[in-house]
């Protein structure tokens, strides 16, 4: 039953209405969704079930989900906020379940119906990707380096001909090679130490420095699919590895639990 | 080290679960990761395939890495 009513006030013409579907669990998930917003605020969020799996989803505005309407709004910056933000909260709160299987942001059905019937469809291949991340989640490890800590101008005096300008040239390509490889040692070593404590990882590319606003260099940006069981193993071999990179110049982040966005299929399925 | 771990338990009210947690990382997962399943709307956007609209966004430096997965 959709929660809410009318935007306060304001007299409304009759909207259509579609449905999101924000990720799949299994069919008997207990969650919690009382009073969680949806990513259509005048709606909260529902349980679709469908034999062995669930939809979790929530009604939608077709003025602002519709075809056309996510085609101008996908564009604004502000709205995709709102919309991915209130999307990964819905997706995180489903963590609750023993599975969760993220689906791509704005999977918007017309109908109920046509919601369960692709549900139905799928079935067999929800149900084998619930088992695979059954009882985890995923994890964000991410390193970064200083720039500086690799441009080493070893002598303050200008050059005194145009060997020496030369020279200077090869020793400074030569300590930031050095200064490189040692980031890159760096980075293998915490890889290779993460690993062990998770089922499965992946290497993500850095994220766009101008959309995070970080200065430095994203050198590691790793997710690590982890038994709940594991985590504390896992956040312990973190501050551990934070412990030893800080004072060679490289900091360590940690974020999660994510659903694991990057442990699903992120093809269609076979129908 | 910063620890940002947080659960789905925090949020009694009915406000949108805001974590702390940078837009790109919501991003990066919501509209780069996922299962893509076609939903009947979402079928009808032929001409826009969201990882173009996270590309524009999320595309400006080389990445250092290109995804891969090992199990």
């Amino acid at each position: 039953m959709p929660a809410g009513g009318n935007a306060a006030g304001a007299e409304r013409v009759n909207d259509s209405l579609g449905w999101y579907a924000y990720c799949v669990v299994p069919a008997r998930a207990e969650l919690t969704l009382d009073g969680l917003a949806g990513v259509d605020p005048p709606f909260g969020v529902e349980v679709m079930v469908s034999g062995d799996v669930a939809a979790v989803a929530s009604q939608v505005r077709l003025s602002e989900f519709g075809a056309d309407a996510l085609k101008r709004n996908l564009e604004d910056r502000a709205w995709l906020e709102r919309t991915a933000r209130a999307h990964d909260a819905v997706v995180t709160r489903a963590l609750e379940a023993e599975a969760v299987v993220p689906l791509r942001l704005c999977t918007i059905f017309s109908t109920g119906e046509r919601l369960l019937a692709m549900l139905q469809e799928h079935e067999a291949s929800l149900v084998g990707e619930l088992r695979r991340v059954w009882g985890r989640a995923e994890w964000a490890v991410k390193i970064l380096a200083d720039p500086a800590s690799a441009e080493v101008d070893t002598r303050a005096d200008l050059p005194a001909s145009g060997r020496d300008y030369l020279a200077r040239k090869r020793e400074q390509r030569s300590a930031r090679e050095d200064a490189l490889a040692q980031i890159d040692a760096a980075v293998g070593e915490a890889h290779a130490r993460l690993r062990p404590h998770a089922v499965a990882s992946a290497l993500l590319r850095a994220q766009n420095a101008d959309l995070s606003g970080r200065r430095g260099w994203m050198v590691h940006n790793g997710a690590y699919l982890v038994d709940a069981g594991r985590v504390g193993d896992f956040t312990a071999a973190v501050g551990d590895l934070a412990t030893e990179l800080r004072p060679r110049g490289l900091q360590v982040e940690l974020t999660g639990p994510w659903a694991p966005y990057n442990f699903v299929t992120t093809g269609g399925f076979e129908p | 080290m910063t620890d940002r771990a947080v659960t789905g338990h925090e949020y009694p009210d009915r406000l949108p679960a805001q974590r702390d947690v940078a837009l790109v990382e919501v991003l990066d997962r919501a509209l780069g990761a996922g299962v893509v399943i076609t939903g009947d709307i979402t079928l009808s956007l032929a001409e826009i395939d969201l990882v173009h609209v996270s590309l524009r966004l999320l595309i400006g430096s080389e990445p250092l890495f290109i995804g891969e997965q090992d199990q």
